[in-house]
């Protein structure tokens, strides 16, 4: 079995791929249903590589994350790992290869136990090593790698860590297996802004060093441009844009992803007059609308909106390499 | 107030405690003194712990247990000069608050009244200050509500019915209606997505240049200080270690703590490594002695590890507070 | 597995000890020691305390010996040996009902707030159909059809059909609301099962609960049973603090003065219910700040 999932890995191109999964929410007691995520696909190659999903709250990219942990199961569409579907792939294999980190690393972990734990837990259980001193050696050389010290953490608890070390230590429980893929949840929103960057360069090094890749969710769209090859910018459940990253954030497509880097303040006092020039039309809209639009969901707030884009749901269209889901590309 | 009619504010030897146990207290604000001055927009700077936030309530005059206060901080009403830590909360809620000072909270859901509709939010306020009739004060209401591109029929709207954004929108209008000379803001766009900020940030400094007033920005996004002030005020540990105006202060920042904090922040477009500071904050039950910051400092000689240094202060109202420049 | 135990006896002291510092604690602590210290008195009632006109009869307290301490009542028995009787009959029907009850309530709560889907819908139809129910007039309508079978023993029986469902809709709340945490993601990825998870996860959270709702289904049971028994339905073979009040009302003691017959079951219901009730809420606050994430102190 495992040596057939080994040829499988040789052959297959595609690492994850996500193929038109669309997930349904309700809330409310009449049950006002939407599209948390709506006919997403993406594909990520077998290789080394950070994957960004970026968007702001309500885009859609925490649900998609956890459609792809399997926490929802998504209503349409599949979810495939090296040509697998994941709800084909027994539990032990999936937690071998995908692994998460959360966004606060405090409820990563349980108030009541040592966070240890969960270390040893998943030496023992995921990255299956039997021997007990053996797996304390591998706890503790993957504590220092990520750069903790194994002798200072043992018997504290959760509340005893500051922020920045308990996501540490949440990074290094997902590395013990040597997993294919990290799926980090907007893994560095709730460290102070000095500590973000040291958390960041980790991710890159064991990008480097380990072959590991990583989906890494977010929407500081600075620490995207920093350290991720490839993006995707989600807006209400849909990828309206996805491309190499440096090529999207720099030459921006679609007019959210242009919205999105015209606003963002950046500690760069030299942008400051663009910033405060540029002036954005703010429209009132109601996010329930946004949801669910006929056509392309953007339509309310975009200054380019045309007639087609309220009832007819612009394809992908592909431009110089990056794909962008906006009728303004239309026909080139 | 000594008849700098540009100053607003002035705070003097401020401190600021939170008392856990009789015995034990986070000391949250050490000795800060600041100025506010008039048509000025200025950010406190600093990460998680480091008292922005205790000394915007202090100096907003909103102190309750288990915080306490002490030092002055002298405002100007009407002519007065008053010490906003003397006076009584009754007080402060019938001549300061709102009209002379206005604070703008994190979560708009800690100003605006489930209960009550957006209108009545407006001629409440209204009508108290400017002893109106409730038709009068719906009319201004409406007025200002269109004047900041708003539709009318949000008056009518309980704030749940409201998205985020819009109720920190209306938080904002709210704390600008009576055209307070000092505007107190605490992460107002923090819980706000990125284009939402801008159009928030950029309202506000539109309301700032017309009245003129003293806008203070407290927050850890060192983008929106770079975009919006004029003055940063970098505190660490309850204490200010650094204060400047913005452009040169991003160019060349004096203070170690400065230095790591802007130098680890990547920006779009570039690429080049960067480096974070280690280490965590200091407890503020029990601080180190000597300079808070010396246990993480990459230039920490002895002197900091024993004394507290003092500030130096240059031209171009610079202020740092490091051993580093001072001469012995 | 010794060493577990051990730790599970350190940490339940250590709690103990915590739990001493709350003020009302130690007040719900001490009333319940002197409750339980007149129940253990029930074990030397004198045999004849049963018989009718025994004693003479509605005598008031008189200091010369035990038996007469609290009086005796109209049937010529004596109010102190009733009373600790009735106590311990009272205490026995709550416990028995907290324990049947409860459990039953843990149980179903589980299964629910774990389930998905269909069977979670069958499970909330269940309990929410349960907790609508008026819980005394169905007791007062099975009290009168099972008249005869009405004892000790199967009155617990017949308050647990009423006693699960609050506490179940309780655990349901507090397991759903643990198992959509986090951390409980984190554990399934480290490889740990479902069981251990259910164990070493949800159920540390789960079980301070359900102590809460032990102690609160001994409040409900007592004051349940006093209801009936006022009515004329409970047992009437057996003493307890609601029959007690029954047979004073019947004889209308509070008119004839017999202050002494009246005043004991009374002031005992009262305690227990006050000092289980102090006990209830400084668990549930000691629980509390845990629960927001405190660990071990």
């Amino acid at each position: 079995m495992l040596a057939l999932f080994k040829e499988v890995r040789f052959m297959s191109s595609s690492l994850l791929k996500v193929e038109n999964v669309t997930k349904i929410f309700r809330y409310g007691f009449l049950g006002f249903k939407f599209k948390a995520v709506d006919d997403v696909s993406i594909t990520i190659e077998n290789k080394p590589m950070i994957f960004t999903i970026a968007g702001e709250s309500g885009s859609g990219k925490t649900t998609l994350a956890k459609l792809i942990l399997r926490i929802y199961k998504p209503e349409q569409g599949r979810i495939l790992f090296m040509d697998r579907n994941i709800y084909e792939i027994d539990e032990d294999t999936f937690h071998k290869n995908i692994q998460p980190i959360m966004q606060d690393p405090y409820a990563s972990f349980n108030p009541m136990q040592k966070p240890t734990r969960y270390l040893k837990e998943t030496a023992r259980n995921i990255a299956g090593i039997k021997d007990e001193r053996e797996v304390e050696e591998h706890v503790a050389k993957t504590l220092s790698y990520v750069g903790l010290n194994a002798s200072e953490i043992i018997d504290k608890y959760p509340h005893e860590f500051s922020g920045g070390e308990l996501q540490r230590l949440a990074v290094a429980r997902a590395l013990l297996p040597r997993p294919k893929i990290i799926i980090a949840d907007e893994p560095v929103s709730m460290l102070d802004a000095s500590l973000r960057i040291n958390v960041i360069n980790l991710f890159k090094k064991i990008k480097e060093d380990l072959g590991i890749a990583f989906i890494y969710i977010t929407h500081d769209l600075a620490t995207a441009y920093y350290m991720s090859d490839r993006i995707a910018i989600m807006f209400r459940g849909t990828v309206i844009e996805s491309g190499e990253s440096k090529k999207v954030l720099s030459k921006p497509l679609h007019p959210y992803t242009q919205a999105l880097l015209e606003s963002l303040p950046e500690p760069d006092s030299r942008k400051r007059k663009l910033w405060i020039e540029k002036r954005i039309r703010f429209s009132t809209y109601i996010e329930e609308e946004e949801f669910i639009a006929k056509g392309c969901k953007y339509v309310f707030r975009c200054p380019y909106a045309m007639d087609k884009c309220k009832t007819v749901v612009p394809p992908y269209i592909k431009v110089n390499g990056t794909e962008v889901r906006c009728w303004l590309y239309e026909s080139r | 107030m000594s008849g700098e009619d540009n100053i607003v504010l002035r705070a003097n030897n401020v401190y600021g405690e939170y008392i856990v146990s009789p015995t034990i207290s986070i000391k949250a604000v050490n000795d800060v003194s600041i100025e506010l001055r008039r048509n000025e927009i200025v950010g406190i700077a600093g990460e998680s712990g480091c008292g922005k936030s205790t000394l915007i309530k202090i100096l907003y005059g909103y102190i309750s247990y288990p915080l306490t206060a002490r030092g002055r901080v002298l405002i100007n009403n009407k002519g007065n000069s008053i010490d906003v830590l003397s006076v009584s909360e009754d007080y402060k809620r019938e001549n300061i608050w709102w009209g002379v000072v206005s604070y703008i909270p994190q979560n708009s859901m800690n100003v605006l009244n489930p209960f009550m509709r957006i209108g009545d939010h407006f001629s409440e306020l209204l009508r108290k200050h400017l002893k109106i009739e409730k038709d009068e004060a719906y009319k201004i209401a409406e007025e200002y509500i269109v004047d900041m591109g708003m539709r009318k029929d949000i008056l009518k709207a309980f704030p749940h019915q409201l998205s985020g954004g819009m109720r920190q929108r209306i938080v904002v209008a709210l704390a600008l209606l009576l055209k307070p000379s000092i505007v107190f803001a605490d992460e107002p766009t923090t819980a706000v997505d990125v284009v939402l900020q801008k159009v928030l940030l950029h309202f506000l400094m539109d309301k700032q240049r017309e009245l003129r007033n003293a806008l203070t920005i407290v927050t850890h996004d060192m983008g929106v200080h770079a975009m919006v002030t004029q003055r940063i005020i970098v505190m660490y540990a309850g204490r200010v270690v650094e204060e400047a105006p913005t452009e040169p202060l991003f160019e060349d920042p004096k203070h170690p703590y400065t230095q790591a904090l802007i130098s680890s922040l990547p920006r779009l477009g570039d690429e080049s490594p960067r480096k974070g500071l280690w280490g965590t904050p200091p407890d503020l039950k029990n601080p180190p002695p000597g300079c808070e910051f010396h246990p993480r400092c990459p230039y920490a000689m002895d002197i900091c590890r024993r004394e507290g240094p003092m500030f130096t202060k240059y031209e171009n109202e610079w202020k740092v507070r490091c051993w580093l420049y001072l001469k012995r | 597995m010794k060493l577990a135990m051990l730790l599970k006896i350190e940490s339940f002291i250590k709690t103990f000890k915590s739990l001493l510092k709350y003020k009302r604690f130690r007040i719900g602590l001490a009333i319940i020691t002197i409750i339980a210290i007149l129940s253990i008195i029930s074990l030397f009632s004198p045999p004849q305390y049963k018989r009718w006109y025994a004693y003479p009869k509605d005598r008031p307290p008189q200091l010369t010996s035990l038996d007469m301490i609290l009086g005796t009542t109209t049937n010529g028995r004596p109010v102190f040996w009733i009373m600790v009787n009735a106590l311990t009959n009272s205490l026995y029907i709550g416990l028995l009902t907290a324990l049947i009850g409860s459990h039953i309530g843990l149980l179903v709560g589980l299964l629910a707030g774990l389930s998905h889907g269909k069977t979670e819908s069958v499970f909330i139809l269940l309990i929410d159909s349960f907790i609508v129910m008026p819980g005394l007039p169905i007791l007062i309508i099975l009290s009168l059809a099972l008249k005869q079978s009405m004892t000790i023993f199967t009155i617990p029986l017949i308050l647990s059909i009423i006693a699960w469902a609050w506490p179940a809709r309780n655990v349901r709340s507090i397991t759903l609301s643990v198992a959509s945490k986090d951390f409980v993601t984190i554990a399934s990825f480290s490889g740990i099962k479902f069981f251990n998870i259910l164990l070493y996860e949800i159920m540390p959270y789960v079980l301070g609960w359900h102590l809460t709702n032990f102690i609160n289904t001994i409040i409900w049971a007592i004051g349940m049973e006093t209801a009936l028994a006022v009515f004329g339905l409970s047992i009437l073979s057996e003493d307890t603090l609601g029959t007690m009040i029954y047979w004073v009302l019947n004889y209308n003691a509070l008119f004839r003065g017999l202050w002494w017959w009246l005043l004991p079951p009374i002031i005992l219901l009262i305690s227990i219910f006050v000092g289980l009730y102090l006990i209830s809420v400084s668990v549930s606050s000691y629980l509390n700040p845990r629960l927001r994430g405190g660990g071990q102190q």
